[in-house]
């Protein structure tokens, strides 16, 4: 993920939009990925990420460059990825939208290949909404994002070592689930 | 380090490559002699890294940006100076909802008043009228009987021809 510079920021937060967008395209992946696998909703992921930038865009000017600007984002990020989801977790439990209005940045694969994704793609949606949304966010903070524990801890603003049982705990849940799901395919 | 220690730190630290070389050495010293906790290591490779390191990225649809940067606008309209100069003159000109309501109702009442009055004061009117012509009728009839019983009265005529001819 490339960074933006500090004068993009200011130019930004001084109402430029198209420093702005400069932002949102070096952050628009991370936000709506991270909101598609927390909320496993497309049109919510979609919401979520508008909201993100949103606060992003209204915050910017009370943003002082003590903390990193990454770690600001994704900590919106998750704040209201995870507040999404808790509220939706009280509604009815939803389908998965991935199959109809999925938009891959990847080139077109054959499709013996489609179907082996959208299969794996099914198992990490299944194995994802087995988790509750503290979970899941640790889950694809470093599983799929790729971030550290530290990073996972600021921006959750939780400790490093409570990071660490979230993905413990996590991940044993998936383990199991996993076993069972291999074992009911066979 | 027993098995229990070895599985904690495989699906945390080892598998995230957060372990120092000294935890790693003794680790995989341990996966070596110990068949149990290689399969969990290998099970845990597959399910909780090998597997979500392949998970498709998707790319936002330009909608959303479109989305944001209309919204970003429309805040940025009203936080104008010019919208705020607007903002000021609308609230000096303002009149509070409630206010506009009472005021509303008020109107529609004396229409509905007036409209409903009409038609019984035109009533009224019409029967004074009427109440006038028959009055006038009673005068004229009156009057005429009073000519007629005058004229009965008066029967003795003045004798002439032209009377006679008439009467």
């Amino acid at each position: 993920m490339k960074d933006v510079s500090d004068n993009i920021i200011i130019e930004a937060s001084e109402g430029s939009i198209e420093s702005f967008e400069s932002i949102y395209n070096a952050y628009s992946f991370f936000v709506y990925n991270v909101a598609f696998r927390v909320v496993h909703n497309i049109d919510e992921a979609q919401e979520v990420t508008q909201e993100v930038f949103l606060t992003v865009y209204r915050k910017l000017k009370s943003f002082k460059f003590k903390s990193s600007f990454k770690t600001w984002i994704y900590r919106i990020t998750v704040n209201l990825a995870i507040n999404y989801a808790k509220k939706r977790a009280k509604e009815q439990k939803r389908t998965v939208e991935y199959d109809d209005k999925k938009e891959s940045n990847k080139a077109i694969d054959s499709i013996g290949e489609n179907i082996e994704r959208e299969q794996q793609e099914k198992v990490i949606a299944t194995l994802l909404e087995s988790l509750n949304p503290d979970q899941r966010a640790c889950v694809v903070l470093r599983s799929i994002e790729g971030l550290s524990y530290q990073e996972i801890a600021e921006s959750l603003n939780i400790n490093i070592n409570t990071v660490r049982s979230r993905l413990k705990r996590a991940r044993e849940t998936l383990l199991v689930l996993r076993k069972e799901m291999v074992q009911n395919e066979l | 380090m027993n098995c229990e220690k070895v599985k904690e730190l495989i699906i945390t630290d080892y598998l995230d490559r957060q372990v120092n070389e000294e935890q790693k050495e003794q680790i995989e010293k341990h996966l070596a002699s110990c068949r149990h906790c290689k399969e969990y290591e290998l099970a845990a490779r597959k399910t909780v890294i090998d597997l979500f390191n392949n998970a498709e990225r998707l790319r936002p649809p330009e909608a959303v940006w479109h989305k944001i940067k209309e919204k970003i606008e429309e805040e940025q309209e009203l936080t104008s100076p010019f919208a705020d100069l607007i903002r000021r003159i609308k609230s000096f000109l303002y009149v509070p909802k409630p206010a506009l309501a009472v005021a509303t109702i008020i109107v529609a009442l004396l229409i509905m008043v007036t409209i409903i009055k009409l038609p019984s004061e035109n009533q009224e009117i019409m029967k004074a009228n009427l109440e006038n012509q028959e009055n006038q009728i009673e005068c004229i009839t009156y009057l005429l009987r009073v000519f007629n019983q005058d004229s009965m009265n008066e029967n003795n005529g003045f004798g002439t021809s032209i009377e006679d001819y008439f009467l």
